[in-house]
């Protein structure tokens, strides 16, 4: 401190300021030499006191400032101190934090297994940073976690197959909608288990539980789960209607996983496919076996005919010798064809092509057209063949009438062929069961050795070759017959002796008529007749009896001349029938002549010869019967005039040969109908125009596709008959065309009868639908040929020597005609009565539904389909004596060939005449259209 | 270079106009109170006295002279060069959005490689000062110095008046570039304001309007720490203004003056914006730490006389609130710088609303508050 000489800045310079000198001792310099006068003191002392004033503002302010400094400390220590409280009391506190979070974070770090960083604990921020980190990779996780497992339950939902989740105590944990769906369960509900969801499903019926208890189900349900644990399972259940296949395994961790795959339709196309391999494997298996046995089966008759055809050739044998030789041809040509059409029948059979109708039908009218047929061959044998029926038959059954017959008719022909004399007699009666009825054919034929019986059903064996060679046939109808009794559900069993007999015994499940016709008022005839035959006796007895008539065996004339004296004026007048060719027969009429009403008297006779020595000659009987005696010829004999078109068919068991199909035959003039005859082979072309030609009809020839085309533009005709494998253009692609246009509009709607030899009911469909009206197999017979003919040129107009063209104009169909369907063979032959009322039942539900799809194809437009429909309609119609709808069908049906668009109404105009059908149907046979 | 100078209280008498011009000035700066400013005729006078002279200056609250400091007085200051480059540029001032704009013309005005500083004399009222210096800074290279204030009009703070060639105007800018290689300006700043008391965080600031300090009202704070002075709110606030600190609670070198409080809201404003993530500390200046302050300016441009030409002139731009600390010993300052810049150096200059400078030892030009802002202008040789 220098107080001798102050030297501080501020004071300087306020000195300075003040006295305008730069020191103290300047100053001091100037007090001591001056004041020299009065202004001069004063003005020294002004300064001074301003110099002194500054320094005491610079002490005021000084104070001022340190006041002002000191406060501010104060005031900052007094909130460094409270900083300071605070920090301590935080930082306590973050202690406390510092401590748990160390402690929480090494446990966590521990859990995690992720080594501590040395001393990273003691950091506080390091610590926070790491927990959010690890709080942020927790959560990241649980992110990832929760995403992967909604992805993983859409996914699981999305699944199309069904998938569910047990845990290892099989409760529940997850399933989507396929599960529940498979098992039908709307809802699984919370906390259930495996053994509750089968039970779930036990419950509800829709598993196939083998009818086990609930206990014993879920006793297997739950040792499938169980066995999981020896490694994955593939099953197959089914739940309802659906199949599922369960993939079901079991993960380490005692998870158990199921996938089930609705796997219905795989399976159904795999029983499809199992099926088709089958049939192929059969149809093949057939073929081959068809194709070894039908060269042997083949080669001897056509070694017969060739054989007899080289001794022709030479010539060197006498006229008696010619004749045998020509008739051992014709004897062999006919086995073969009859051998041809078993074959087919038995393949057709094997193919699995057996289709059973499902009709009401009458089974004695089956047996009777059997026996018919039969009797031919037994009469020229000089057989005795009877039909008995058992009381109690109910004869109205359900089933397969033609197949019935068939059986029968197989069984009979076996019987005649095997029996060179003696009887042959057909049992039908009840069997125990109430839809069972037993057929016995019962022979005193040759008989069959034990060894060969076992194998008697088998196609191609005979009882053995000795016999095939004396007898000839295939020995395929009792393998027919064995197929046709299996396919009906029946059986079939064979009892023989040789050189006594054979009797086969068929039943067939045969359920009652759906609806039972009217039963026909009973005869109530008093009968007496002279048989003494006994399984004649016997059936004709039993027949009576059914007929609701008095039935009275007479044992000779004396008998009868007593029972028609009794009976003279009493009631009904009495019939008699007498078996013409019997011994004793001739003395009995005469015994009895006295009291005899030729009128009521019908012979029964063994053949159609009019034997000049025989009782019916003597007699002069009226009235016939051939035997065996049927039923229905008993009723048209006995019975009083009833109209011929009941259902009762008029039934000749002998027609005239030819009689019933020959144009003309009823007397009128054959109609100049022109048929052209399409054939390239020159023997088939002349043997179908001579056999044409002899019945009547007008006959033109063209001998390939083109020729046909030309001739048809160039003139018109009535019928084609077209044969089918051509060199040049198949009478398919003909009638393509002719259908087409091709040979002028007028033919465009002619019909087209096909001929070939192809067989098979495919080959039919191609020809229908190529555009050809009908189907006949070659070899050509003359029944099915005229018949064919009739059938398509009568619709063109019965009108007897009418030109084809006026004749359609002028003649109005009909809309029934009973003819066409009576020109059948098998009609017009009795030989299946009921074939006539199947037909028209079938063809009426079929021409309803083609009529159906008629109106669908009109609605969209589709003029192809409805040509095929309206055809075919024309075809079916024209086959049952259609002929007004088949005429409509035909114009609908030539109207677009010739592009003309489709009528409106077309459908609706074919309707009303397949109503008109339906009516006059209904009126000439009350029992066709039942149901 | 020559300079002149004459003070006067009304119309410049012919005999001093006189003195001025027969230095044959090139430039005459004329610093004024309002009334001095608007006396009808002055600007023609000083044409007609001053032909070819470039005038330039503005309207005060107390004006600095080779005397002293002064109030409504119009001092006038000629400057004879020996190398004369100056130039001049003037601007309107359309309104307080325009004073970006309005640097910018005049930047580009004056824009020419050879101009090396620029001085600039605005109206004081309605601009935002930090603007304008952003407009000239737009345009100009960064090493132009650009010097000046803000004209004042003894606190009344409604009207300023700037004066060129062509008018004497309440919203003209002018600005004067110079040119000649020979003629440097040295710029010095300085406050002499001391800081008290812990660094306080802004934590709630809008614009100027400081609302929280440390999370706590600013007003209470501002108070605890005043004390006694509290009681004399607003008036006393002048006397203790805030420092601006960064983030990082380094000074900028800025002050902010309390204009006023708002008792209800808890907050002061301040005469300028405020620095937000800053930190403020108190302040407080004595007489004698002002005066030091302006040594302190008044030694940071000084230069070596053997290198210069003639007379010098020191252009002060000092803030009004110095003078209101000061008081009657407002001279002092004056006399400290004038101490400092020795014989040869011409003093002129005002005490203005704000004060424009380069930072210290920077380039960098700020608007300032409370600081005495110094313009070496001296001529080579």
């Amino acid at each position: 401190m220098s107080t001798a000489n102050p030297s501080h800045t501020l004071l300087l310079r306020q000195i300075k300021r003040s006295f305008g000198v730069d020191s103290v001792e300047a100053l001091l310099l100037l007090s001591a030499s001056s004041p020299a006068g009065e202004f001069e003191k004063a003005d020294h002392e002004r300064r001074l006191r301003r110099l002194l004033d500054m320094i005491s503002a610079s002490y005021e302010q000084f104070d001022r400032d340190l006041e002002l400094r000191t406060r501010s400390l104060e005031l900052s220590s007094e909130e460094l101190t409270q900083a300071n409280e605070r920090l301590r009391d935080e930082a306590d506190n973050q202690k406390l934090v510092l401590d748990t979070l160390r402690a929480s974070t090494g446990d966590l770090m521990h859990d995690l297994e992720i080594p501590g960083s040395d001393g990273s604990e003691d950091d506080l921020l390091g610590l926070a940073t790491l927990l959010r980190e690890l709080l942020l990779q927790r959560q990241e996780a649980h992110r990832d976690l929760e995403l992967a497992k909604a992805q993983l339950n859409s996914a699981i939902d999305a699944l199309h197959a069904g998938f569910v989740m047990f845990d290892e105590h099989a409760m529940l944990l997850v399933s989507n909608q396929g599960y529940r769906d498979a098992l039908q369960l709307s809802d699984l509900g919370g906390q259930v288990s495996f053994s509750d969801i089968m039970g779930m499903v036990y419950d509800s019926g829709v598993t196939d539980t083998k009818a086990r208890s609930r206990e014993a189900w879920l006793a297997v349900a739950c040792g499938q789960l169980e066995r999981l644990r020896e490694g994955p399972r593939l099953f197959q259940v089914r739940y309802g209607q659906r199949w599922f296949r369960v993939d079901a395994s079991r993960s380490p961790e005692g998870l158990t996983v199921m996938v089930l795959t609705d796997i219905t339709d795989a399976r159904r196309l795999n029983e499809e496919l199992v099926q088709a391999r089958d049939t192929a494997e059969a149809a093949s298996l057939a073929k081959s076996r068809f194709l070894a046995n039908m060269s042997h089966e083949l080669r001897t008759p056509l070694n017969a005919v060739i054989g007899a055809a080289q001794l022709l050739e030479g010539g060197d044998t006498d006229p008696e010798s010619q004749a045998h030789l020509v008739h051992s041809i014709q004897r062999s040509g006919m086995n073969l064809l009859g051998l041809i059409e078993n074959i087919l029948d038995l393949s057709r059979i094997e193919a699995g092509q057996l289709q059973l109708s499902s009709l009401d039908f009458h089974l004695l009218d089956a047996v009777d057209a059997a026996l018919a047929t039969a009797a031919v061959t037994a009469r020229s044998k000089g057989l005795s063949l009877s039909c008995e029926v058992e009381t109690g038959l109910q004869p109205w059954r359900h089933g397969d009438a033609q197949r019935v017959r068939q059986v029968v008719l197989n069984l009979l022909g076996n019987a005649v062929k095997f029996t060179p004399k003696g009887d042959i007699v057909v049992t039908v009666g009840p069997t125990g069961t109430p839809d069972g009825v037993r057929l016995s054919i019962a022979d005193t034929g040759i008989g069959i050795g034990a060894a060969s019986l076992a194998t008697i059903f088998e196609p191609f064996r005979q009882a053995d070759d000795g016999m095939n060679r004396r007898f000839g046939g295939s020995g395929l109808g009792l393998s027919i017959v064995w197929q046709i009794v299996q396919a009906m559900g029946g059986s079939i069993s064979v009892r023989s002796e040789l050189d006594r007999g054979t009797e086969f015994v068929v039943e067939l499940p045969l359920p009652a008529a759906v609806s039972m016709p009217e039963a026909p008022p009973p005869l109530a005839l008093p009968v007496a007749f002279y048989e003494p035959h006994e399984p004649s006796a016997r059936a004709l007895s039993a027949h009576l009896t059914r007929l609701g008539c008095e039935a009275h065996r007479v044992s000779d004339g004396h008998a009868l001349r007593q029972f028609l004296f009794n009976r003279h004026g009493a009631g009904e007048p009495p019939w008699v029938l007498l078996a013409c060719d019997a011994d004793g027969a001739r003395e009995c009429a005469n015994i009895a002549a006295d009291v005899l009403d030729p009128e009521h008297v019908v012979g029964m006779t063994g053949s159609d010869s009019a034997d000049p020595g025989s009782a019916k000659a003597t007699l002069k009987l009226p009235r016939n019967i051939i035997k065996p005696v049927l039923r229905s010829a008993l009723v048209s004999r006995m019975a009083p005039q009833r109209p011929t078109a009941t259902r009762a068919m008029p039934l000749d068991p002998l027609p005239e040969p030819g009689a019933a199909s020959r144009p003309g035959a009823n007397g009128a003039a054959p109609p100049r109908v022109q048929v052209l005859v399409v054939e390239d082979d020159p023997l088939n072309q002349t043997i179908v125009c001579r056999l044409l030609t002899h019945a009547g009809y007008v006959c033109s020839a063209a001998s390939n596709g083109s020729q046909a085309l030309e001739v048809m533009a160039e003139r018109s005709f009535d019928i084609v008959l077209m044969d089918w494998q051509m060199p040049d253009m198949d009478g398919l692609e003909v009638t393509r065309r002719v259908r087409a246009g091709a040979a002028g509009p007028a033919a465009q709607a002619l019909p087209i009868v096909a001929l070939t030899a192809n067989a098979f009911a495919e080959d039919r469909k191609a020809c229908l639908e190529a555009g050809m009206d009908d189907f006949l197999t070659k070899p050509v017979q003359l029944e099915a040929l005229l018949a064919a003919v009739q059938r398509w040129t009568h619709r063109a107009g019965s009108g007897a020597g009418a030109t084809p063209s006026t004749a359609r104009e002028s003649a109005e169909p009909v809309a029934y005609d009973p003819g066409v369907l009576g020109a059948l063979p098998m009609v017009a032959d009795g030989s299946d009565p009921g074939y006539v009322d199947e037909l028209l039942h079938f063809f009426d539900e079929s021409a309803a539904q083609a009529l159906d799809q008629c109106d669908d194809a009109l609605a969209k437009g589709d003029t192809d389909t409805l040509r095929r429909l309206v055809h075919t309609l024309k075809s079916a119609a024209a086959q049952v004596g259609g002929m007004a709808m088949a005429a409509e069908a035909a114009r609908q049906e030539a109207a677009l060939r010739r592009n003309e668009p489709p009528e409106a109404d077309g459908p609706q105009r074919l309707r009303s005449t397949h109503h008109a059908f339906r009516e006059a149907v209904r009126k000439a046979r009350p029992g066709a259209m039942a149901g | 270079m020559k300079i002149a100078q004459i003070t006067c209280t009304g119309m410049p008498s012919t005999e001093a106009l006189a003195r001025l011009s027969a230095v044959a000035p090139q430039l005459v700066l004329g610093f004024g109170s309002i009334g001095c400013m608007t006396l009808p005729g002055l600007l023609p006078t000083l044409q007609a006295a001053l032909p070819g002279a470039i005038l330039a200056g503005c309207s005060t609250a107390g004006e600095i002279g080779n005397d002293g400091v002064t109030d409504d007085h119009l001092v006038l200051t000629a400057l004879q060069f020996e190398d004369p480059d100056i130039r001049q540029a003037t601007t309107t001032l359309q309104s307080m959005e325009d004073t970006f704009d309005a640097g910018a013309r005049l930047a580009t005005q004056l824009l020419d490689p050879k101009v090396h500083d620029v001085v600039v004399f605005a109206q004081g009222v309605q601009i935002n000062g930090s603007a304008l210096i952003a407009g000239l800074r737009s345009v100009l290279p960064p090493e132009v110095g650009i010097s000046g204030g803000l004209a004042g009009d003894a606190g009344a703070f409604t009207r300023t008046y700037t004066l060129s060639g062509q008018a004497i105007d309440s919203q003209q800018i002018v600005a004067l570039g110079f040119a000649s290689p020979r003629t440097a300006l040295r710029h010095g700043s300085f406050h002499g304001w001391k800081p008290f008391g812990p660094a306080r965080k802004v934590t709630r600031a809008v614009g100027n309007v400081l609302f929280e300090l440390d999370g706590e009202p600013a007003l209470n704070v501002y108070r605890r720490y005043l004390g006694d002075h509290a009681k004399d709110l607003p008036r006393s606030g002048l006397l203790f203004p805030f420092e601006m600190l960064g983030a990082d609670r380094e000074g900028q070198g800025l002050i902010r003056t309390i204009l006023g409080i708002d008792n209800d809201a808890g907050s002061l404003i301040l005469a300028g914006d405020i620095l937000e993530d800053g930190y403020l500390k108190l302040m407080h200046a004595s007489v004698d730490s002002l005066v030091e302050g302006a040594e302190s300016a008044a030694d940071a441009v000084r230069c070596d006389a053997d290198k210069i030409l003639g007379d010098r002139l020191a252009l002060m731009v000092t803030c009004i609130g110095r003078k209101l600390v000061m008081g009657a010993r407002v001279d002092e300052e004056v006399e400290a710088v004038a101490d400092v810049l020795g014989a040869g150096c011409h003093r002129t200059g005002f005490y203005s609303n704000g004060e424009i400078s380069p930072m210290q030892d920077a380039t960098d030009c700020k608007l300032h508050n409370q600081t005495m802002t110094i313009t070496h202008i001296v001529e080579l040789a």
